[in-house]
């Protein structure tokens, strides 16, 4: 019986086998094939086994039984005869390959790495998705595939998502390892980040190929390369280039070799030659703006202290203010008052910018291109560096000021603001001759203004000086002593001096102003001493067309107080007091009347109509003792009518009638004749000698007859 | 005898007629203090009235320097009139004239300004 069963069991493996070769190739069975096992009767059966990852089923009662790498045959007839030992009636046992499963391992940047159960047929993407899919930071093109046998196999995961190519996969086999590897943009250290982030990182996994574009584009970042790739197409994956980025010189580094892309110009051409090809490995670089020298037909040039100096492209109807507003306009620290707009062909234009703002200005200029604007940084007060203020801005203060020194300027500013600046006159300032130098080609002219005098009367501004940068401004000093000025004298200019001479206390040379009056300089100069003749100062006035001496009579000023009487002096005028002691040959006849013969003094006397002749012999210390004093004469000269006339003195002494003294006027002459001037004096000297001669003669006479 | 006494009487002669020979002495002069005495000219006398009343009216406050000369100028005439420098004085009284002239329209000046201090 039991051979007879054997020789059956033999035939029917025989019959399937026979069977099996007929109907369809014989089939291996797999790791993770599903068998079907059949036994009525038996609870334990009805269910799948399913050849697990040794190979092996597990039988109920029996145990595990390796069916690997077998027949379905072959495999049944293990099965039968491993069950023949604990189940009966096996004649009605069917084995069957209830279906086929594919058993590998998903490895890596999976969500559920593992073993996973597959179909058959299925792909290296079916068995990701059963692992959960891909995590972020998975590195798509380089996902590996390792077999059993030790063989693994890279696989362009990614080429397959992009082509469909459904080649690019391998077939996958039981135990085949699906290992994901992280990108190297995922760093060493695990954190979370999202999808935009690992994007923006680029998708380079490959050192070798990557693509590295970085520079002035929106996501600098490592690209995976691909064939044919250009550089407007790394660039885009960039996120583009900024605003700050130089089109026009782009870097591109191809195995080495630096080739510089325009990106502009191919732009404004569209020629593909200048599209340079990027080699696996290529390094662009998009520099800034401000780094390279920009320049070109329509470049503005925005320098200084502006929120974003730089060159700006301009077009026709940009204006001034468009292009500062396009440099984010002037800082804080700009001086707006001088801005400079440089111009293509060298010339220079000023223009201040609150001044226009103020309505004060007229349009603020056109600008071309080619032309630069320059705004200056804000000079401080305190700035040592006074170099960066050129002449042309500023203006020197000197003299007497709190403050003297090289002031930044602006035309908006008036002479006044000037002074305040420079902490005001001293209080030996002499305002009233400030000398602002001005300088016109090269030239310098001085202007003089009189401080003082508009302080105190007003005036129109336009009277006051306009000033401008390179204009030198002096306030000079009072004299400290008028008097011992000797050491100082040359500072003292001569238009501002007054000179004083002759008979008073300090005659010198006096610093003098306008409003002073001729009392002032004569008091200056401590007054007229004892001997100063009073009635005959001059006043030679200079300065004017021409020459011209007034006589003052300070004496009679004195005496009635008329302020007619004191002449106008101004600076370089020359004042003169003589001295009424000393012999006045200078004096015109006019004024003198000469006193000549027996007297004391004889000369030449001021006479004046309210003098008499009295006076003049007194003042000529009066007849001598051989004087004839009742026969002198007074010679009245005139132009029409010249007279003489005798004047006896000791019969007017006598009598004291004044009827009989005579009328002398300046320029008349007296004459005191001495007593040998007398006629009858004479005819008696005369008789007597010619008696002693007639005497001399009788006597002779007489005796010559005897 | 007579021959001494002819020859005295010539040398006598001889001496007289070298006395006579010689300029006589001038008249004695008048006038020196005729601001002491009464005006005679008419001319004068008016100029003396018109000073007077200048004086009067205040020219020594308005025109005190002018006023001296004036007095002075009429003073000279005044001797020249009575010096017999007739000529002399018609000149200077010409002058006067103008300087009485100065006085009075300053005089006048001066008490226009006056008023019109005191109305404001």
């Amino acid at each position: 019986m039991r051979i007879v069963e054997r020789i059956a069991a033999v035939l029917f493996s025989f019959l399937i086998s026979f069977a099996t070769l007929a109907g369809e190739p014989e089939t291996k069975l797999k790791i993770g094939d599903v068998l079907s096992i059949e036994l009525p009767g038996e609870a334990a059966f009805g269910k799948p086994f399913q050849i697990d990852r040794r190979g092996v089923i597990q039988l109920p009662e029996i145990g595990e039984i390796h069916v690997k790498d077998e027949t379905l045959a072959s495999a049944s007839a293990s099965i039968r005869n491993a069950l023949k030992h604990a189940f009966r009636d096996l004649d009605k046992l069917t084995v069957s390959l209830k279906e086929q499963k594919l058993l590998v391992s998903v490895h890596g940047y999976v969500k559920n790495p593992g073993n996973v159960e597959l179909a058959a047929d299925a792909t290296v993407q079916m068995a990701i998705v059963a692992a959960g899919g891909l995590m972020q930071g998975a590195q798509l093109d380089r996902i590996q595939v390792k077999r059993t046998n030790g063989s693994s196999q890279e696989i362009d995961y990614k080429k397959y998502l992009d082509s469909g190519d459904m080649s690019l996969l391998p077939h996958l086999e039981p135990l085949d390892v699906i290992f994901v590897p992280a990108s190297p943009l995922t760093g060493k250290v695990q954190i979370d980040f999202d999808g935009k982030t690992l994007a923006a990182a680029g998708d380079g996994g490959e050192e070798r190929t990557a693509v590295k574009v970085f520079g002035e584009v929106n996501t600098p970042a490592i690209f995976a390369w691909k064939q044919g790739v250009t550089v407007i197409d790394m660039i885009m994956r960039a996120g583009g280039i900024t605003r700050y980025a130089a089109p026009d010189q782009i870097r591109i580094i191809n195995k080495g070799a630096p080739v510089i892309f325009n990106l502009a110009s191919y732009l404004d051409s569209g020629d593909r030659k200048l599209l340079p090809d990027i080699e696996p490995g290529a390094t662009i670089f998009v520099p800034k703006q401000v780094d390279e020298i920009r320049r070109g037909a329509l470049t503005v040039y925005v320098m200084g202290e502006v929120a974003k100096p730089g060159a700006f492209e301009t077009r026709d109807g940009a204006t001034f203010i468009d292009i500062l507003a396009n440099a984010g306009g002037p800082t804080r620290f700009s001086d707006t008052r001088q801005i400079k707009i440089i111009r293509s062909n060298g010339k220079v234009e000023m223009f201040d910018l609150p001044s226009y703002t103020n309505g004060k200005s007229g349009a603020p200029p056109k600008v071309s291109a080619g032309d630069a604007i320059f705004i200056p940084e804000k000079s401080d007060t305190q700035e040592p560096s006074w170099l960066k203020i050129p002449s042309s801005r500023a203006v020197q203060v000197m003299g007497a000021l709190y403050k003297p020194g090289r002031y930044e300027w602006s035309d908006d500013m008036s002479l006044f603001d000037l002074l305040a600046q420079a902490g005001g006159p001293t209080a030996h300032a002499d305002i009233s001759n400030i000398e602002i130098i001005r300088n016109e080609k090269d030239r310098a002219h001085p202007i003089r203004f009189n401080l003082e005098t508009y302080l105190k009367g007003g005036g129109s501004l336009k009277d006051v000086p306009r000033i401008h940068g390179g204009y030198i401004v002096m306030v000079p000093e009072l004299s400290q002593d008028p008097v011992d000025n000797k050491a100082q004298w040359t500072r003292q200019a001569p238009e501002k001096s007054i000179y004083v001479m002759g008979q008073v206390g300090a005659p010198g040379r006096y610093a003098f102003k306008d409003g002073l009056g001729f009392l002032d300089i004569i008091t200056a100069a401590n007054g007229p001493t004892g001997s100063a003749d009073l009635r005959n100062i001059r006043v030679s006035h200079r300065g004017q067309a021409g020459a011209r001496v007034t006589n003052v009579n300070l004496s009679l000023y004195l005496q009635t107080g008329d302020e007619r009487l004191l002449p106008r002096v101004k600076s370089g005028d020359v004042v003169y007091v003589p001295d009424k002691n000393r012999e006045s040959i200078d004096q015109p006849p006019s004024r003198m009347v000469r006193v000549l013969g027996a007297v004391t003094k004889p000369g030449r006397y001021q006479f004046t109509d309210d003098m008499s002749l009295l006076d003049l012999l007194a003042e000529a210390g009066g007849p001598t003792t051989d004087a004839l004093q009742d026969r002198i004469l007074v010679v009245n000269l005139s132009s029409g009518q010249s007279q003489a006339h005798a004047f006896d003195m000791l019969g007017f002494a006598k009598t004291g009638d004044i009827s009989r003294v005579p009328v002398v006027r300046a320029g008349d002459l007296v004459y005191v004749p001495n007593k040998n001037q007398d006629e009858w004096r004479q005819l008696r000297e005369e008789a007597r000698d010619i008696v002693q001669a007639a005497s001399l003669f009788s006597i002779i006479s007489a005796l010559g007859l005897k | 005898m007579e021959r001494i006494l002819m020859a005295l009487l010539l040398a006598i002669s001889l001496s007289g007629c070298a006395i006579l020979k010689a300029e006589p002495w001038p008249e004695r002069g008048t006038g020196g203090f005729a601001e002491w005495t009464e005006i005679t000219d008419e001319r004068a006398r008016t100029q003396m009235a018109r000073l007077t009343k200048a004086r009067e009216q205040g020219a020594s406050v308005y025109a005190a320097a002018d006023l001296v000369d004036a007095d002075m100028l009429m003073q000279r005439i005044r001797r020249e009139l009575a010096g017999g420098l007739v000529t002399d004085a018609a000149m200077d009284m010409g002058s006067l004239d103008e300087k009485l002239s100065l006085i009075e329209s300053r005089i006048a000046r001066s008490s226009i300004l006056s008023r019109r201090g005191r109305r404001s």
